[in-house]
Order: C-alpha cells, then sequence, then structure tokens
C-alpha cells in the first residue's frame, strides 16, 4: 500500500504551454500535489496546460477531481487543460466518468501540442 | 567634500585590503625618514631648520598610514565576539601595561645630554633614539585604540559624538605641537606662550571630561568574579601610576626630558603619549571607583538572577504548557520583563500568509498597526534570521521611518524572531523607552530565550497536532457512522427478483452510497453511486445525495428522468472538484425488465443463462457524465438509457470502483476478470443473498490482511425462475 504514496510530477515549458509529466499513483493523498502544480501555474498566467499521463499508473476520484477544480477558470482566460498519453487503464478510469466528452484525450504529446497551435493558441493573438 | 571623504573612507574600512601592505608601506616610509636624519646627522645638524620640516613631513604620512592601519584593526576587532569578550580586556589592558613599563625602560638608557637639543653623541645613540621614537608613536596609537574600542563596546547614546570631538581634539593638539619643534632655532620659550599654553590647557580639559563622561556601562565589571576584580583593580592602579609617571616624566620642570626629545623624532608623537596617559587617567580613575563599588554584590547581580528565574520560569512554562496561545502570552510578558522594556508583542506568520497580533503587553494591536502603516515593519522583521538589537530607531533607515507618533516613548527595541523546526512561524519584539538602553547582555538573554521560546512552541505543536489526529480519528468514525446510517438497513421486496447488497467501509470513509427507491410509477429504482475523494467531506456530500435521491425519486419517470435530475439540482451547489457518479436501474416489470442509466458509473455486469449449460457475462456501459461535472445541457444530451431484459437466473451485479480497484498484498487488482469469475461459478438457481456471501466472502480472502482503501459496495439482483 506504500506505493500508493509514490506520486510524481515534472514540469516543462515548451512555448506558452505548461508540460505536466505525472507518474505514480494519484489518489486522494497526492491530488494536493497536482492541485498545487495547477495552482502554481496559474499563478505564473500560464493557462495552455498538458497532462502528459504516460507514467501514470493509477488515478482515482480525487484525482479526476482536480482537472474539474481548475478547468472553468482557464476555460474563462481562454486557455485550456490537454490530456495525453494515457494508459488504457487510466483512460478507461476517465472514459467511464464521461471525461472524453468535456477534455481533449489525445494519444500522443505531438497531437496535443498541434491542437493547441491550431486552436486554442489562435484565440489570444 | 566631507561626504565625499567619508565614502572614500568607508569604502577603504570595508574593502579587503590587506593590512600587511600598509605596515610594508610605512616600514618604508620610516627607512627614508630615518636614511634623511642619519644624512642630516653627518653633513649638517640634526636640529637644523630643514632637519626638522623634513620630520615634519615625513612624520605626517607616516602618522596618516598608521591611523589608517589602526582604523582597519579597529573595525576588524568588532566584527568577532572574542575580540570584544572580558578576557580579551584583560589581555590588552596589560599589554597596554607592559608597553607603558617599557617606556620608562627606555627612557632609562637615554643619556642626560640630549635634554634641550644637547648633542646627539653618534650615529649609534641616533638610531636608537629613532627606535624609542618609533615604539613611541606605536605606543600612543596603541593607547588610543584601546581607548577607543572599550568605549565604544560599552557605548551609549552620545558616545559617538564625544568621541569624535575627542579625535578632533588629539588632532588640533599634534599640529599645535608643530611650531615647538622650531622653537629651540629661534632660542625662543614658547612654553611661555599663554595662547598656546591656554589653548593646550582647554584641549586637555575637554578630553578629560570627554573621557570621564564616556566611561560609563560599567555594570559588566559587576559579574566579574571577585578574584578578577581585585586583579582589575591592581591594574588600573598600576595604570594609573605609570600614566601619572608620565605626565611627570615629560612634563618635567628642567625643560624637554630625555624621552620627549628622542619622542619628538617622529613628529606627534611626543604629543600623542602625552594626550593618550592623560585621556587613561580619568578612564582608570572611573573603573578603579566602579570596580570597589561593585565589589559586594549589586543591582546587576540581581537582574541577571531575574534573567536566570525567568529563563527556569519558561522553562517551567513549556513543561507544562500545551496550549500554544497562552504561551505565546507568557512569553510576550516574561521577554518584556527581563528586559526592562516598556511594551512588546508578538506576531505570528500563518500558512495563509497573513500575520496575526498573537499577544501583546502593554499595547494594543490599534498601536501596531498605526505605527506600521504600510506594513513596512512586518515585512522588515521577517528579514531577520537572529536576534538582533535596535539600539536606537531613530539611526536605523527603515525603522526610522514609521509612524512613531503612534508609541512616542520608544527608542530602541529587540527582535526575535520564532521557529518550529525550519518554518519561520513569527516574531517577538520588545520595546525599550530608552536609546540604548538595551545592550548585548540582554540580546544574548533574548537569544536563549528564544532557543527556549521556539522549543516550547515546538512542543506546543507537537501536541496540537496529535489532538488534530485525534480529532481527525475521531471525525472519521462519526463520518463512517453517519453513511452506515445513511445506507438501507432493509431492503424491499421486489417482485420477480431476489435483492441482496454489502458495503463495507475502508479504513478511510470513501462515500460510497447504494440505495432502492421508488419512482414516480411505483417502480423500484436501484441506485449505486460514490462520491469522489474520501473522508469526511465525502460523507457529508453523500448525506446530501441521500436527501436529493429522496426528494427527486417520487417525481421521476424514469432512470434517466431521475439522474438528470439530480445532476441539475446539484450541479454548481458543489465544490468543483467533488463529483458523484451514480447508476440507476429500474425494474420494469416482474418479467424481468430492465432500464439502466449509468452517471460516470461503474458499468452494469449481468450473467445470463442461455441455456442451462451455456452462460454468458455481459457488460452494460451505456453513455453518461458523473453528476455535476457538467451542466443540465451537457449532461443530458450524453445520458443513454437502455433496456436490459433478463431471464430467470440472471444475476445482475451493480457495483463501486472499490471492487475492481482492491488490491490485495502483491498490489494486484481484484479486477473485472475476478468478479466475472465468481459470476460464472454461482449455481443456476442462486439467491441473491448467496451471490454477496461468496462474493464477500472472496473479497476479503482475496484482500488477506490488508485494509481495504476503499468502500467496496455492491448490489445484486437475480432473477427469479418462478416466473
Amino acid at each position: 500500500m506504500n506505493d500508493t504514496s509514490k506520486f510524481g510530477i515534472i514540469i516543462k515549458a515548451e512555448g506558452n504551454i505548461a508540460k505536466l509529466y505525472l507518474s505514480g499513483y494519484l489518489d486522494a493523498h497526492t491530488a494536493s500535489e497536482l492541485e498545487n502544480a495547477l495552482n502554481q501555474i496559474i499563478i505564473d498566467n500560464k493557462y495552455y496546460i498538458l497532462v502528459n499521463f504516460k507514467n501514470l499508473d493509477y488515478i482515482s476520484s480525487a484525482g479526476l477531481g482536480v482537472f474539474m477544480a481548475f478547468i472553468e477558470e482557464i476555460r474563462d482566460k481562454n486557455g485550456d487543460i490537454k490530456l495525453c498519453e494515457m494508459t488504457s487503464k487510466v483512460f478507461q478510469v476517465f472514459d467511464l466518468l464521461g471525461f472524453p466528452i468535456l477534455f481533449d484525450i489525445l494519444d500522443t504529446e505531438d497531437e496535443a501540442i498541434q491542437k493547441f497551435k491550431n486552436g486554442d493558441l489562435k484565440k489570444n493573438e | 567634500m566631507i561626504n565625499k571623504i567619508k565614502q572614500k573612507y568607508k569604502e577603504f574600512i570595508t574593502s579587503e585590503l590587506n593590512t600587511s601592505y600598509i605596515v610594508l608601506v610605512i616600514f618604508v616610509l620610516w627607512s627614508v625618514k630615518i636614511a634623511g636624519d642619519l644624512t642630516f646627522f653627518t653633513f649638517t645638524d640634526i636640529y637644523s631648520f630643514l632637519a626638522i620640516t623634513w620630520r615634519i613631513i615625513t612624520s605626517i604620512f607616516i602618522l596618516l598610514l598608521l591611523t589608517l592601519y589602526f582604523l582597519k584593526n579597529f573595525q576588524e576587532s568588532f566584527k568577532t565576539v572574542d575580540s570584544l569578550s572580558t578576557s580579551n580586556y584583560f589581555k590588552e589592558l596589560k599589554i597596554l601595561l607592559y608597553i607603558s613599563l617599557a617606556i620608562f625602560v627606555f627612557n632609562y638608557f637615554l643619556p642626560d645630554e640630549i635634554q634641550n637639543y644637547g648633542k646627539i653623541q653618534n650615529i649609534w645613540l641616533l638610531i636608537y633614539i629613532e627606535l624609542v621614537s618609533i615604539f613611541s608613536t606605536v605606543t600612543g596609537f596603541y593607547i588610543l585604540s584601546f581607548l577607543l574600542k572599550w568605549l565604544l563596546k560599552r557605548k551609549h547614546k552620545r558616545t559617538k559624538i564625544y568621541i569624535q570631538i575627542l579625535i578632533t581634539s588629539i588632532i588640533s593638539m599634534i599640529i599645535l605641537e608643530a611650531p615647538f619643534h622650531y622653537y629651540h632655532i629661534r632660542s625662543e620659550d614658547l612654553t611661555s606662550n599663554s595662547l598656546l599654553i591656554a589653548l593646550s590647557v582647554i584641549l586637555i580639559i575637554s578630553m578629560l571630561s570627554i573621557v570621564f563622561l564616556t566611561t560609563r556601562k560599567n555594570n559588566w565589571i559587576a559579574v566579574l568574579p571577585k578574584k578578577k576584580k581585585w586583579s582589575l583593580i591592581l591594574l588600573y592602579l598600576i595604570g594609573i601610576f605609570f600614566s601619572f609617571a608620565f605626565i611627570i616624566l615629560s612634563s618635567g620642570s628642567d625643560g624637554e626630558s630625555k624621552f620627549s626629545m628622542a619622542a619628538q623624532f617622529t613628529f606627534g608623537t611626543d604629543t600623542l603619549l602625552f594626550i593618550s596617559y592623560f585621556c587613561l587617567l580619568p578612564y582608570f580613575f572611573k573603573l578603579i571607583f566602579s570596580t570597589i563599588v561593585t565589589l559586594p554584590t549589586t543591582s546587576f547581580l540581581e537582574r541577571t538572577n531575574t534573567e536566570i528565574s525567568s529563563l527556569t520560569y519558561l522553562n517551567r512554562v513549556v513543561s507544562q504548557t500545551i496550549d500554544f496561545d497562552k504561551l505565546i502570552d507568557t512569553v510576550t510578558a516574561l521577554a518584556l520583563q527581563t528586559c526592562r522594556g516598556i511594551a512588546s508583542w508578538t506576531e505570528i506568520y500563518n500558512k495563509d500568509n497573513s500575520i496575526s497580533i498573537a499577544s501583546t503587553q502593554f499595547l494594543n494591536e490599534i498601536n501596531i498597526k498605526s505605527l506600521d502603516t504600510n506594513n513596512n515593519l512586518s515585512n522588515y522583521l521577517q528579514i531577520f534570521e537572529k536576534s538582533v538589537l535596535i539600539p536606537s530607531i531613530k539611526e536605523d533607515n527603515t525603522l526610522k521611518q514609521l509612524n512613531w507618533s503612534a508609541l512616542p516613548l520608544v527608542n530602541s527595541m529587540i527582535i526575535v524572531p520564532l521557529r518550529t523546526g525550519n518554518r519561520r512561524i513569527g516574531t517577538l519584539v520588545i520595546l525599550h523607552p530608552d536609546e540604548y538602553g538595551m545592550d548585548e547582555d540582554d540580546l544574548k538573554v533574548m537569544e536563549a530565550f528564544a532557543d527556549n521560546i521556539n522549543l516550547a512552541l515546538e512542543n506546543a505543536k507537537l501536541v496540537q497536532d496529535s489532538i488534530d489526529k485525534e480529532r481527525y480519528r475521531r471525525e472519521l468514525v462519526l463520518a463512517r457512522e453517519m453513511e452506515e446510517k445513511l445506507l438501507p438497513k432493509a431492503l424491499p421486496e421486489i417482485e420477480g427478483f431476489t435483492i441482496s447488497a454489502f458495503s463495507i467501509p475502508a479504513n478511510e470513509v470513501g462515500g460510497d452510497y447504494y440505495d432502492i427507491v421508488k419512482l414516480k410509477s411505483g417502480k423500484f429504482c436501484v441506485l449505486i453511486g460514490d462520491v469522489s475523494g474520501k473522508g469526511m467531506s465525502s460523507a457529508f456530500y453523500m448525506a446530501q445525495l441521500k436527501g436529493v435521491v429522496m426528494s427527486l425519486a417520487p417525481e421521476s419517470l424514469s432512470a434517466s428522468d431521475l439522474l438528470k435530475r439530480i445532476n441539475k439540482t446539484l450541479y454548481g451547489k458543489i465544490d468543483k472538484q467533488i463529483y458523484i457518479t451514480l447508476s440507476a436501474l429500474v425494474v420494469e416489470n416482474v418479467e424481468g425488465t430492465l432500464t439502466f442509466s449509468r452517471a460516470g458509473h461503474m458499468p452494469l455486469m449481468v450473467k445470463t443463462n442461455i441455456s442451462d449449460i451455456s452462460q454468458e457475462i455481459k457488460i452494460f456501459r451505456p453513455n453518461g457524465l458523473g453528476i455535476s461535472l457538467a451542466n443540465n445541457l451537457i449532461f443530458d444530451k450524453w445520458l443513454e438509457e437502455i433496456k436490459i431484459e433478463t431471464n430467470p437466473g440472471d444475476i445482475i451485479v451493480l457495483f463501486t470502483d472499490g471492487i475492481n480497484e482492491l488490491r490485495n498484498s502483491s498490489n494486484d487488482e481484484f479486477g473485472y476478470v475476478s468478479l466475472k469469475q465468481i459470476l460464472e461459478n454461482s449455481v443456476y438457481n442462486i439467491r441473491a443473498d448467496e451471490v454477496i456471501n461468496n462474493l464477500k466472502d472472496s473479497l476479503l480472502q482475496y484482500l488477506g490482511d490488508n485494509t481495504a482503501h476503499d468502500d467496496m459496495t455492491v448490489v445484486v439482483l437475480v432473477k427469479n425462475s418462478n416466473y
């Protein structure tokens, strides 16, 4: 059960896109870490957020809730959160909840960045 | 101009320049000077006008460089605590006395003939005289810097200005020495020039009074052990003896003394030494008096006692007080008392970066707010890592800008940073009415105080944490009890089906929900759901959900209608990061027709019997968003409702994600597959409660010694075979 505490976030920037690389277990205990990271990004006035789930092993309801907590504010600022590279297990959790209706969930990071470039980024130019 | 010099001086003093370079230059200059003197000695007269002018000019350069050297050293000595210690004081005092003694030894070996510009016999005598001169110059500088250092260490309000006057006087006196050098050439007795005499006397008297006035704050003597006090008295007595002896020696009635004659070979030295010993006199006298007075116990010792007793008291408080606020109060009051201040306060830096005034003594929050209108003070206070003494708020560039009219009596303060662990949690501020009213000793006591306070705060914090933990534990128990009460105690009989359910709460309350309600049509609707997150908030949202369901179900027409109504009611009313997954299964008729709608919840699993030997497990996963994830337009648009026909013996399983995410000790998930297996192994005519029991057994067995970290809830319906 100790494995659940292993959660990590690496934040990188590409242009005005903030890229979050999640790894390990994202549950009620570790959700606050993601929350803080997103908070910081918003404080820095960055609203194009890409979340890469490639190394995320598990996500719980509390983890999903974090995205819901921020999406409204980010979209109000013409930004977006795009999710990508989910493992099938993690995608299943998002899919069950109907997240694909609410969020752009993409197979690769490039697709997500492309989507930012084609659509959302233009709105602010 | 003056400012420019000041700035240059500051740059020099703070520069990394190695003092040995200065010493080297002084050495070279002195050698040049002596070489010149030797030339004059060999070819003309050592007391010729030209020779005297040569000495005055070279000496001025030497004196200037020596001044720089001593200033630099002086600055360094204030940087180290060690150099300001009492033991170092004794050491420096002893050195002073040794070199004073040396003066008399030097004097003894000087021949009488050199008095009154007598003839210097040979070149070796001249060199000896030059050496005596050098020694005298260095001694003069040593004595003066000794005096200034220890006067500044125990400085009071006017020390700085007094010392400036003193130094100006000394420079004036040295300049006054110049005419005397030339006097013998013109065979005039300048000692009878009343103007010069009067000027010298005025300067000397002013210097004496300045030293006398500046020698204050002698209470450090009081704490010395008696033995030290006696040795101090002895040292001072010797010092007084030497000073008098020197003054008599150099102002002998029979004109210039031997020693003065020698010293004069470096211009200014005679005067410098003369003044230095003069200044030592009031200093020694005053201190010897202080020492004698404090030989018996004095008030200072009592003060040390109050410090010790308040520290002891604090320690007792530390061990007894677990109340953080009470502790802050005690600390604020004790610190004030120890430093003899007029007011004090403690401010605490909260985790959300706000600042609260936790305790005040003899002032109130309004005073502090009006003092610090722009938050400059609280920002300033947070800078300090260590306890710091501000001896005069008028001299502190930041503090003097505050609105001190709010606290007109305050003139100095001590700032004590408070910590628990590595976190800076606040600042204790002690205010004092007098400039230089608190000293290094007060600061030291406050530093010791701060260590104790920090320990105490840490203790209080630990206790608080464990109380919080206990509170949290109790909250969990309450939340679990609450959830258990919200779940149905007995399930209704549904015609055509047997029905059974269980919910195993996790150690952290998970927010699982199941219920069976009647819709408007009177049809039964089985609900299963999960509130996101864990703990107390989940339990509350679950209670809210239960309330909403109970009020909406009797008006709802179908499974999807109920879910839509629930979403419409809850969307925007609960925290953004909270959502609910909920499935609704309506039993349409006794023949086994079901309708199913899913709001983001786990799929429905059905085991159907195609024939006695052939069976199939079907997963139903109609579209639908979780509740409160989207407004009713989007939610309603995406919510599907499907019709499922069941045959006798079919097993319908509704479950929460606690089941398929259940992990065992090797961290594998239980998963659909295992759930399927149990269903496959169930016999044809099994009842719902039997399925539940089998499931429960295998779940618990699978879990082993692990505790589930999410609630596990299952509702099972089995279609009766008698219809």
